[in-house]
């Protein structure tokens, strides 16, 4: 799998890359702002991009912005967002625009063995993927009438998955369970939350993440 | 009001001069009227009653006016002007008096050819008594040249007597040095042409000026200017008929209606005349009640609002000297600069040699710098007053942008420290996380556990505190606000919100950092006080409101009023909290 990382801190680009070399991910090019990174989508069409949030010149939001960017230019680059901010307005704002090949993942999860090589191979896969953090904090906000105590905890947990953006055949994986008992769970939940479970896992992704923040 | 308390002072014997010498002239002009021959008609006022008292009403009008006018302006010339017009004028009168002394009739000879130069001069000089501009005072002294020349040549070289065209007189002329009719023949045409020319540019050169005048300045002007260029329209056209018919005679229809009209033009003048002094006697009048009222008590609503009403002057300004911050503001604490334009001119208003207000108002308007004299003495509360407001609205005003400021600069730090430790402290950390991290890995390639293990859990410690540091972060800042705006910060401010939080009306577009800021703070600290208070959930609603962002949330707690105030009063806006709800509202135009 060929990555390009742009991170305008050398430090932590440096740590990303090592960890992704150690996960066996080959590292093609590396970007400090969003210019020099869509130009080196452009060049080395890699298989995922993986971009700090917040980049030269502004410090805003470049990153998302490139992201979209990349996801309209070339459909077939996904885009893994480094972000320091628990905010789940922008891990929505980029899972809206383009559902599929992208994720959200907090950096101080970077570090943490496997879970960046796991998050740049799932978008590479096609999948989504939303921090856990985020995900938790959507589940932590207080509601009048919680739509989500009638759930189970196991659907509860199911309902996590998929909100990170897991298939359901990851989420089998994850559960110990077979992918038959996640989908009956997944069509349980929809009922009861009247969500429509129609159309693809990133659909999926999105209407949860819309109805958590509701 | 200086000229009326001026004349006052003279006292009541010089004061009944003016009237005195226009009456003996008005009597004297009848006589010699009434003493002329019916047989031999030697003035257009001897030719009928009707044709006298025409004659005498434009003659007796002029010198009326030109008295009137002198006794309530006597320093100022257009009154003897007037008055010496309406004498030149009765001076054809007294050239045909036919058994008048000789030396009578040649000095009305000498007289009668000025009353244009008069009227143009009068005209021009109105109000003030100066003749402004180079055009206007080449024109009089044209006027008055021409008319010297004339009356000159024909005393020093005119023989009545070889007049084949006298009329009038055709006997006498006690300046005659040496008579050649050829001289004076030529002298009466060029004379007769620099009438004409001299009577149309006087009209045009009226008209531009009362054009190009201000409003203020032309509700004086045009009852002097317009009867003035209709009398020199006659005078024009009278010496057109005279160059084209020599032979005049007050019997000829023509020449009977020419001096009908040429009598009711003076006359027109005269009434102009005295209705310009009583337009501006009433000015003055509104401006002696003004400053009396001033002198007892303020006027409701701002003393340059009622010196506009009194003087008619719409665009009269009235600056406070504030010497506190060194600058000039109106009535109402902003800062100006008075500055006068090509029609108005300033008056100080200084109090014990200070300076305390400038008053910018228009030129034409006399009775402007008598108020500004009186006010001085009589208005000295309403001035002060008003000035002490305007004063204390401008330091308001200061204030107000200086609690803006200092809001303003609090936001700015909060972001720059939210934005440093992101870029800092976070960043730091998380290299530290990451070397953590490469430690342990090359611990457990050692085969050292024990190690491993201390560092899995340093690093543990190190996420953990990166948790910490980035709800700081956003504790000091919500860099959503900053980026994407109000309506998703609100939408975060919900996800962790301690309560149930509803955002039951919200508003995408962006307003200034400041205005977010604060609404921002007012949403927080509310829900977080409505936590407080243990209300079930909190509804929160942004709308906008004629400029201005209105902030609902309700329930409303206790114990954030007065810091949210502070925070909302800073930018202009309002706090209000009762029992069921907090609102507030920002200007955000």
């Amino acid at each position: 799998m060929r990555v390009v990382v742009a991170d305008d801190t050398a430090l932590t680009r440096e740590g990303i890359e090592h960890m992704l070399e150690a996960g066996g991910v080959d590292v093609v090019g590396r970007a400090g702002d969003a210019d020099t990174l869509l130009r080196l989508v452009d060049q080395l069409r890699p298989d995922v991009a993986v971009v700090d949030i917040r980049m030269p010149p502004t410090h805003t939001d470049e990153g998302l912005v490139a992201a979209a960017h990349i996801r309209t230019a070339h459909p077939d680059v996904g885009v893994l967002v480094l972000s320091q901010y628990l905010e789940p307005s922008y891990a929505l704002r980029l899972v809206q625009d383009h559902p599929e090949q992208v994720g959200y993942l907090l950096k101080e999860r970077v570090f943490a063995a496997s879970a960046l090589v796991d998050a740049v191979q799932r978008v590479h896969d096609g999948e989504t993927v939303v921090d856990p953090t985020i995900v938790s904090a959507l589940f932590g906000r207080r509601r009048r009438d919680d739509p989500l105590g009638t759930l189970s905890p196991r659907e509860r947990e199911v309902l996590g998955l998929v909100a990170e953006g897991l298939s359901n055949k990851a989420i089998a994986g994850r559960l110990y369970v077979t992918e038959r008992t996640v989908e009956s769970h997944v069509t349980q939940i929809f009922l009861k939350l009247r969500l429509d479970e129609g159309g693809d896992s990133h659909r999926r992704v999105l209407a949860v993440l819309a109805f958590l923040r509701r | 009001m200086v000229g009326t308390t001026a004349a006052r002072r003279r006292g009541a014997p010089t004061r009944l001069v003016a009237p005195a010498l226009a009456l003996a002239a008005g009597v004297a002009s009848l006589s010699v009227v009434q003493a002329a021959s019916t047989v031999v008609v030697t003035s257009y006022a001897s030719s009928s009653r009707a044709a006298a008292a025409i004659d005498l009403t434009a003659g007796l009008s002029l010198l009326a006016a030109g008295a009137v006018t002198y006794e309530r302006r006597p320093r100022n010339s257009v009154g003897p002007l007037a008055a010496v017009a309406g004498i030149a004028w009765l001076a054809s009168d007294w050239v045909g008096w036919a058994e008048g002394p000789s030396l009578a009739r040649s000095v009305a000879m000498v007289a009668a050819p000025f009353l244009l130069a008069l009227v143009v001069h009068l005209a021009l000089a109105f109000p003030s008594g100066r003749i402004a501009g180079r055009g206007a005072r080449a024109l009089v002294v044209a006027a008055y040249a021409t008319a010297a020349v004339w009356a000159g040549g024909q005393a020093v070289a005119g023989d009545p007597f070889l007049d084949r065209y006298c009329w009038r007189n055709c006997t006498d002329n006690a300046f005659l040095v040496h008579a050649d009719q050829q001289v004076v023949d030529t002298l009466r045409r060029g004379w007769l042409w620099s009438s004409i020319v001299l009577g149309v540019a006087f009209a045009a050169l009226s008209i531009w000026r009362l054009a190009r005048s201000s409003a203020a300045a032309r509700a004086t002007r045009w009852r002097v200017a317009v009867p003035a260029v209709v009398v020199a329209g006659t005078e024009v056209a009278y010496a057109g008929l005279l160059l084209r018919t020599p032979a005049e005679s007050p019997r000829d229809p023509t020449f009977a209606t020419m001096f009908v009209v040429r009598a009711l033009a003076l006359a027109g003048l005269a009434v102009g005349l005295v209705a310009a002094l009583i337009r501006s006697e009433r000015t003055s009048r509104a401006v002696a009640r003004l400053a009396g009222a001033l002198g007892e008590a303020p006027p409701p609503g701002s003393l340059q609002e009622a010196l506009r009403r009194s003087l008619g002057d719409d665009r009269l300004e009235v600056a406070y000297w504030l010497p506190s911050v060194e600058r000039h503001v109106d009535g109402t604490g902003r800062p100006v600069v008075p500055r006068p334009d090509r029609d108005q001119t300033s008056a100080a208003i200084v109090r014990d040699d200070r300076l305390v207000a400038v008053v910018v108002h228009d030129r034409s308007l006399d009775a402007a710098r008598d108020l500004v004299a009186e006010i001085g003495a009589a208005a000295r509360m309403a001035v002060d007053n008003e000035r002490l407001r305007a004063e204390a609205l401008a330091q308001m005003a200061e204030l107000r942008a200086s609690r803006a400021r200092v809001v303003t600069a609090a936001d700015t730090s909060r972001r720059r420290l939210e934005r440093d430790l992101h870029d800092g402290a976070q960043q730091r950390l998380l290299a530290v996380s990451y070397e953590l991290r490469l430690a342990q890995a090359a611990a457990l390639e050692d085969g050292d556990a024990s190690l491993a293990g201390m560092l899995a859990s340093a690093s543990d410690d190190a996420k953990r505190a990166l948790a910490e540091l980035r709800e700081l972060a956003h504790g000091i800042f919500p860099a959503v606000l900053g980026e994407v705006g109000l309506g998703a910060a609100l939408s975060t401010l919900a996800d962790r919100a301690p309560v149930p939080v509803e955002v039951v009306a919200t508003i995408d577009g962006r307003f200034r950092p400041s205005v977010e800021s604060a609404a921002y703070a007012v949403v927080s600290s509310a829900v977080d006080e409505a936590a407080r208070a243990a209300a079930t959930h909190a509804e929160v609603s942004l709308t906008l409101d004629h400029g201005r962002l209105v902030i609902e949330v309700s329930p409303a707690g206790e114990g954030c009023e007065r810091r949210l105030g502070d925070r909302v009063g800073a930018l202009g806006g309002s706090l209000h909290v009762d029992r069921h709800k907090l609102r507030a509202e920002i200007p955000c135009a």
